[in-house]
């Protein structure tokens, strides 16, 4: 149902976003999920990746961390551990992070710390997708 | 009356610390407004968070995964947040006195400290420290909330312990702040008693893909979350105790040096006073 509803972009460190949109695409662990308007009451889960929200008539891209998404009658919510608009990633920092990343999962380590490396690799990899396409543009 | 040495002496050295917490009070104070910044955007999401999971349990009956549910004081594990130095007035005290008074409650009881004070405390009263955070009571960052939250859920995951607590120090305002208990697992609505989740509906929630798969995900994340605010709170709390607590040690040491200066120059006044006196003393003897 077209219209707009009220949604916020949380993380422990800061607002991210708080305000009307129309749309909002998030990742999920099995392909992406678009919230629009009169969305039944929903929990779900947040998988790290790009989300795209439909504001004021155009698309706006920034990358998510993991993270649940919580969406109620009255709003919809995000938490994340971070998001970030493209011209705030760091490409550098995260060419690095990539780079590190990588190296631990070349070694062979416990599965915990597999993990934990798995989602850095995927943390890397979509900033650095997000913030070259939208560097390109310019 | 002292002689005009030894007070010397002492004003000297009690200048010396007046320089020394003067320093620490302009260091603390720095530190403070960093702190209040990041308690400042983090503290939406704390509470946001907490608001989130209880609308969340609310409308979830007949959920069952792991990390919901009641518990018995069984098996509890404890992360205790305090500085990793004095000289800050009651804060350590207060948040380390607490959290040896809750844990009389559990049977067996697994610590896990952030900060020397914290482990130092333990050793004194003869607690075994299982797990000891270095350098994170000073930088509280997202990166050691996920090691943090790892350590715990590794504990409830491997049916370790039955219970996690986090014992920190709320910070209410620059001038208050407040030692607290929070309990992170098992959860349950009663956990959030005192949580306003600001809406009234009565709808099952839908969960995607599925309620376990959402909870694995969801409840670390929210720990983290937790976790994070926590240690942000402790830190801002920190700084502000000591602030206050080397204000007030520089405040005294300038009374002392005060006090001392006009006994001093009593002395010395005495001292000349004396001396003239012997002066004409000996005049009046020698006419």
């Amino acid at each position: 149902m077209p219209g707009k509803y009220t949604l916020e972009i949380i993380t422990p460190e800061r607002i991210f976003f708080h305000g009307e949109v129309e749309s909002v695409i998030i990742p999920t662990p099995d392909g992406y999920m678009s919230i629009q308007k009169m969305h039944e009451p929903m929990v779900s889960a947040i998988s790290v990746g790009d989300m795209k929200l439909y504001t004021d008539g155009e698309w706006r891209e920034c990358t998510t961390s993991a993270g649940f998404v919580e969406v109620r009658p009255d709003e919809t919510i995000i938490f994340s551990q971070a998001v970030e608009w493209p011209e705030e990633i760091d490409i550098k920092r995260a060419q690095e992070a990539r780079e590190r990343a990588e190296e631990r999962l070349r070694q062979k380590k416990s599965y915990q710390e597999y993990m934990q490396n798995q989602i850095a690799l995927a943390r890397a990899m979509v900033r650095l997708r997000v913030g070259r396409r939208n560097r390109n543009m310019d | 009356m002292a002689s005009m040495g030894d007070i010397k002496h002492s004003i000297r050295s009690i200048s010396e610390t007046e320089q020394i917490t003067r320093a620490m009070h302009l260091i603390s104070t720095s530190k403070m407004r960093k702190a209040i910044s990041r308690y400042d955007s983090n503290h939406v999401h704390f509470e946001r968070v907490q608001s989130a999971l209880k609308d969340i349990l609310a409308h979830s009956h007949e959920l069952s995964h792991p990390y919901i549910g009641e518990s018995e004081h069984g098996r509890a594990a404890y992360v205790v947040i305090a500085a990793d130095k004095g000289l800050c007035g009651g804060y350590n005290h207060n948040v380390l006195n607490l959290a040896y008074d809750y844990m009389q409650q559990s049977e067996e009881r697994y610590i896990l400290t952030v900060g020397q004070e914290a482990r130092a405390f333990f050793d004194r009263r003869g607690y075994m420290v299982d797990v000891e955070f270095l350098h994170v009571s000073q930088n509280p960052s997202l990166y050691n909330a996920r090691n943090i939250t790892q350590d715990i859920l590794e504990l409830y995951d491997n049916n370790i312990m039955d219970e996690v607590y986090v014992v920190y120090t709320q910070f209410a305002s620059v001038l208050r702040q407040e030692p607290k208990v929070l309990k992170l697992l098992p959860l349950s609505v009663s956990n959030f008693e005192n949580v306003d989740t600001g809406t009234q509906y009565s709808a099952e929630m839908y969960y995607h893909p599925s309620p376990r798969e959402v909870f694995d995900i969801l409840v670390p994340q929210y720990i983290i979350g937790l976790v994070y605010g926590c240690l942000v709170q402790s830190f801002a709390s920190e700084h502000c105790a000591r602030m206050t607590a080397m204000e007030n040690a520089t405040n005294n040491a300038e009374d002392m040096i005060d006090d001392l200066t006009k006994k001093y120059n009593r002395a010395r006044q005495f001292a000349i006073t004396n001396e003239i006196s012997e002066i004409i003393g000996a005049l009046e003897a020698l006419s």
